[in-house]
């Protein structure tokens, strides 16, 4: 009965100037080790409440979040975060941005030449080696994201916590990422939460869409297992009739069904 | 790791996205290999020759040069019409016997030009250098910590606006000296932008930034340093840009009430003298100096700038 | 008319309760099939019932074929082609068990859906099994993959609120997450119902059936007042007249009174072959719209008597 990660009952209220917010209530779920979890829905439905949770960055109202068997207490590199705005250091290089992650994790039992060939070969994954040496505002948004993304696998990480982390992209670089994520993912079988409100790529992606209702007060609603076989390919799957029917699935969840409760807030 | 110097924002996607051999010159890489390319890159394609560009040249050098010229003018007018105040080539003639010996040294209160202005520029440099040891890190804790920002910030406030000229009476009377006395009005009209600016920035620091750090689970020491400093240091420069102009306009007037040496004391003394070419020549000095004190740390500034998105 | 649900027979213990003996059923055309059943009776996970019995919940039937089905024969020669065996528990008391049968073909669509919660291992509600015949292709891939949290979903819903549940149409159901799959196969109505077990676990029972082919001609759902001495039908659904969920339509009975009423007091199913004679104004409303016969479920929640299901046929 022991799940990789486990989110037990968990509730969220916010105390703001302007009163108390009731972000999630009665959440409850559980993550295998290796799978792909996505967590989806309207904004403001708590989900990126949710990845912060599990992140650590958040403390629960109430409820308990374990990762391997041990709570959940505070953030640390083996639940990485690669966020929406890349956050890469600014005045840092690609190179050093990634070294950060790893020296911090790494240092205290591995030498710098080891250090350097981990900083090294999680930026050859993400396909960054040429812009080694460059600063993020001089690469691309998709590139900045990339980086990230090799940030938060150098620290090898038992999950990987990603929030819209293609949300800020245009539509053909957010496929390319998209279909990087997946190699990299079947490469290092991580453990992926990724929050996302494109139900395409929550399909795609995903072992398991996680349907959240509309906030305030958001809780899970439904959730769809994808058994789709990996690796996938998204041209081939775009007829595939499997993949069809989950993404009308997960679309009817979130625009008939949660859909109208936002005209009536609109 | 070299640091990039980029013109603005226009050339900052050209300069990313170009691949031509003459524009990777532009940027520097680190790393044994990059030797290799930077030597290959010089020996490459040379920018194509252009014509020598007279038209731009003209269009910016002719109104400074114009308007100097209308300054002058209206000097020899006032010249013409009075008896005391010296035409601009008597001047010239005086600032040319000048500056022809500027270290000499006769006497303790009879020195060289150029050593009025260093020792000017020595006092700005204690006073300055005080204020950033003590403002910067006050800055930090303010900046850090709500507390310390709400114990501090009326003080700041009420002594904020105070002339620093009005410090000096309470200088001279701890110091008992001149020169101290001077440092210290230095130092506590340099010290409010310093603190102000370096709080705000640390205030101001992306919450993205600090999530980093929480997630790398960094300890204090490592985000002060590989965090914060770099995020607060464009603010803590604009701090120091703003303080300069003040704490080079004060020392000229502490000095003017202090005596000893220094250009203040000095303009005072050729007043003293009624040499007003050597008033006019010290206005000139005291301007030409504070401009380079200014471009100085604004060279300085760029070079530690980042674009930040 | 025809309809989905083709038989419903209810199956009691016997006096010292090591077999399961004929208690009452709706055998409407298929007499065959009633003339051999009516003399069977079943042990202890013996046969559909006798299954249901031995593991404490609902049981789908959906491969007459190499089962412990003993009727194959008989089922298939009078066009069954799927069962669910629901065992009724007051606690751990088992009053009955119903075991209802359904017959689909080409041309009319149905599927019966069994699903669970496990409330020491997870908060979902999902599949157990299901059988779904010629609407597989639409419903069965989603139904097998998705899993409901409490109050969501058809499923979801019936959990939480404990009461059966009637949807009349499906495809513009906003709670129905297959809508677009229903749709495209003309599955219009949906009936799905709380069952109560031994031991822990929530179960859900649900009918889906296309245009053509209604799961029953009428459903009603009679709530119990709250000193137990009425029955009133809340909600209904009636093929030729429509939504009977209206004030208007609201009937009330004497608990206990007719086949309606019994099972309230017994825990057992209740079967009349002649609907026009029951009482409260019930017979002549069955006679106008030319319904026969009717079956009423009891629904038993933690060993308390919550409603009462009626399906005419």
């Amino acid at each position: 009965m022991n799940h990789f990660i486990e989110v037990q009952d968990v509730e969220m209220t916010f105390t703001t100037k302007k009163g108390s917010f009731h972000a999630l209530r009665e959440i409850d779920l559980s993550v295998e080790k290796g799978e792909f979890v996505t967590l989806i829905g309207h904004s403001g439905c708590g989900k990126s409440t949710l990845l912060n949770l599990i992140a650590g960055l958040l403390k629960p109202s109430s409820g308990a979040l374990l990762c391997d068997n041990r709570e959940i207490a505070a953030p640390g590199p083996e639940r990485a975060v690669v966020f929406q705005n890349h956050s890469l250091l600014p005045w840092l290089s690609c190179y050093e941005n990634v070294y950060l992650a790893v020296e911090r994790v790494f240092a205290a039992s591995e030498g710098k030449e080891q250090l350097r060939q981990r900083t090294e070969a999680a930026l050859e994954l993400v396909g960054m080696t040429p812009a080694l040496a460059k600063r993020p505002h001089e690469i691309s948004g998709g590139m900045k994201q990339r980086v990230g993304i090799a940030r938060a696998l150098a620290m090898q990480p038992k999950v990987l916590l990603m929030d819209e982390p293609f949300g800020a992209l245009d539509a053909l670089t957010r496929a390319r990422l998209q279909d990087e994520l997946l190699k990299i993912v079947a490469a290092t079988g991580s453990t992926v939460v990724m929050v996302t409100h494109d139900v395409d790529e929550a399909v795609l992606l995903s072992d398991r869409v996680v349907m959240m209702t509309n906030g305030p007060a958001a809780t899970i609603g439904e959730i769809l297992r994808i058994d789709l076989p990996r690796p996938r390919d998204r041209v081939a799957l775009a007829e595939d009739r499997n993949y069809v029917q989950c993404r009308k699935a997960v679309l009817d969840f979130l625009y008939t069904r949660q859909g109208h409760v936002e005209k009536a807030a609109a | 790791m070299s640091t990039v110097i980029l013109s603005g924002a226009k050339d900052r996607d050209a300069a990313a996205n170009d691949p031509r051999p003459e524009a990777r010159k532009a940027r520097s890489f680190a790393g044994a290999q990059d030797d290799r390319v930077a030597v290959t890159t010089a020996i490459a394609v040379k920018p194509p020759r252009r014509a020598f560009d007279w038209d731009s040249l003209i269009r910016r050098a002719l109104p400074p040069v114009i308007g100097f010229a209308l300054l002058i003018g209206v000097w020899e007018l006032l010249a013409i019409n009075s008896t005391t105040f010296p035409s601009p080539w008597s001047t010239f003639d005086s600032a040319v016997k000048l500056f022809a010996d500027p270290f000499y040294r006769k006497g303790p209160n009879d020195q060289g030009i150029g050593w009025n202005v260093l020792f000017s520029l020595g006092r700005v440099a204690v006073g300055f250098g005080l204020a950033a040891a003590v403002g910067i890190p006050l800055g930090f804790v303010i900046g850090r910590f709500e507390f310390a920002s709400r114990m501090v910030s009326p003080l700041i406030s009420l002594l904020k606006p105070v002339s620093p000229l009005a410090w000096l009476p309470i200088g001279l009377l701890v110091f008992k000296a001149a020169n101290p006395a001077a440092v210290w009005t230095i130092f506590i009209c340099s010290i409010w932008p310093m603190v102000v600016n370096t709080a705000v920035g640390v205030q101001r620091v992306p919450q993205d930034y600090l999530n980093v750090a929480r997630v790398l689970n960094l300890s204090e020491w490592k985000v002060v340093t590989r965090i914060l400093f770099p995020a607060v240091l464009p603010y803590m420069l604009t701090g120091v840009r703003l303080s300069i102009g003040t704490a080079w306009l004060v020392i000229v007037a502490a000095e003017m009430l202090t005596g000893g040496v220094g250009i203040g004391f000095w303009v005072w003394d050729e007043w003293n003298n009624l040499n007003v070419q050597h008033i006019i020549i010290a206005i000139f000095i005291i301007g030409v100096v504070g401009l380079a004190l200014e471009q100085l740390l604004m060279l300085a500034a760029r070079r530690f700038s980042f674009e930040t998105n | 008319m025809k309809t989905f649900v083709k038989v419903v027979e209810c199956w009691v213990p016997s006096g010292d309760r090591t077999m399961l003996e004929f208690g009452g059923a709706l055998y409407g055309e298929h007499a065959r099939f009633g003339a051999i059943s009516k003399n069977m009776c079943f042990g202890r996970g013996e046969g559909l019932p006798g299954q249901a019995w031995e593991a404490g919940h609902p049981v789908v039937l959906k491969e007459f074929e190499g089962s412990a089905f003993r009727r194959i024969a008989a089922a298939r020669a009078e066009g069954l082609t799927c069962g669910i065996a629901v065992p009724i528990f007051a606690g751990d008391f088992l009053t009955a068990v119903v075991v209802i049968f359904c017959g689909d073909d080409a041309a009319h669509a149905g599927a019966i859906e069994l699903w669970s919660n496990d409330p020491e291992r997870s908060k979902d509600m999902s599949l157990v099994d299901g059988y779904y015949g010629t609407t597989a292709e639409a419903f069965e891939f989603l139904s097998r993959r998705t899993s409901f949290r409490r109050g969501h979903g058809l499923p979801g819903t019936v959990w939480e609120s404990g009461l059966p549940v009637f949807v009349e149409d499906l495809g513009r159901g906003a709670g129905f997450m297959r809508a677009d799959s229903a749709v495209k196969v003309g599955i219009n109505r949906g009936f799905a119902m709380p069952c109560s077990t031994r031991g822990g676990g929530h179960y859900v029972m649900a009918f889906l059936s296309a245009l053509a082919t209604p799961i029953a001609r009428r459903f009603e759902i009679w709530r119990p007042s709250a000193s137990g001495e009425t029955l009133t039908r809340s909600a209904g659904f009636c093929e030729s007249l429509g939504s009977l969920d209206s004030a208007a339509h609201a009937v009330t009975l004497e608990a206990g009174q007719g086949t309606i009423g019994r099972p309230g007091w017994t825990g057992i199913p209740a079967f009349s072959e002649d609907a026009s004679g029951e009482p409260g104004g019930i017979g002549a409303s069955a006679a106008a719209a030319g319904l026969t016969s009717l079956v009423a479920l009891p629904v038993l929640q933690d060993g308390r008597f919550v409603a009462t299901v009626a399906w005419y046929f």
